[in-house]
């Protein structure tokens, strides 16, 4: 499945527009790694398990949009968009959206 | 370190839910109401951790997704 940011490929072409697909998922760490983390605010720095956290969420939130992408049998994702939103304390929604669609080879 | 922190914490939430547990009791009948709503608690926070053990999608993007 080839993804992009952009409205199209430069090595295929748009033969056929499938329609809007997403992904998404809401993750949080255990309450070890929330109070580790409440701790790296005195001391500053990196707070990588929220780092690591995000980092889950948008793989994961890829991979749901991948399988919804397959599920209409497209072979690309175009206009590939992250959003995110709070939920909760420790915890964001992340959502992958784009534009299924099926490619051919450029001639 | 991280890990004896845990072990650590973990000691004193159980003592304090043992006190907790103990000191309902012996506020009976009263403590009938703690008692319920900390077996409410419990039986979520049960399901809840079967939930995680029993994930393996949760595992794969724990263990091989990094920062």
């Amino acid at each position: 499945m080839l993804i992009t940011t952009q409205d199209e490929f430069a090595d295929h072409v748009i033969v056929e527009t499938l329609g809007l697909v997403r992904g998404n998922t809401i993750r949080a760490r255990h309450l070890g790694k929330d109070i580790m983390a409440g701790l790296r605010t005195i001391v500053g720095g990196e707070v990588t398990e929220y780092t690591k956290a995000l980092a889950e969420a948008r793989e994961q939130a890829i991979d749901r949009m991948i399988a919804d992408a397959k599920s209409l049998g497209a072979t690309g994702v175009v206009g590939m968009r992250f959003t995110t939103s709070a939920v909760m304390q420790g915890a964001a929604e992340i959502l992958a959206y784009g534009t299924a669609v099926k490619l051919g080879k450029r001639a | 370190m991280e890990t004896i922190a845990y072990v650590l914490l973990t000691i004193v939430v159980v003592c304090w839910l043992v006190a907790m547990v103990i000191g309902m009791i012996a506020a009976f009948p009263f403590g009938l109401i703690g008692l319920i709503g900390l077996a409410g608690f419990g039986l979520l926070f049960i399901k809840v951790l079967s939930q995680r053990l029993k994930s393996s999608e949760d595992d794969y993007y724990s263990k091989n997704v990094d920062k």
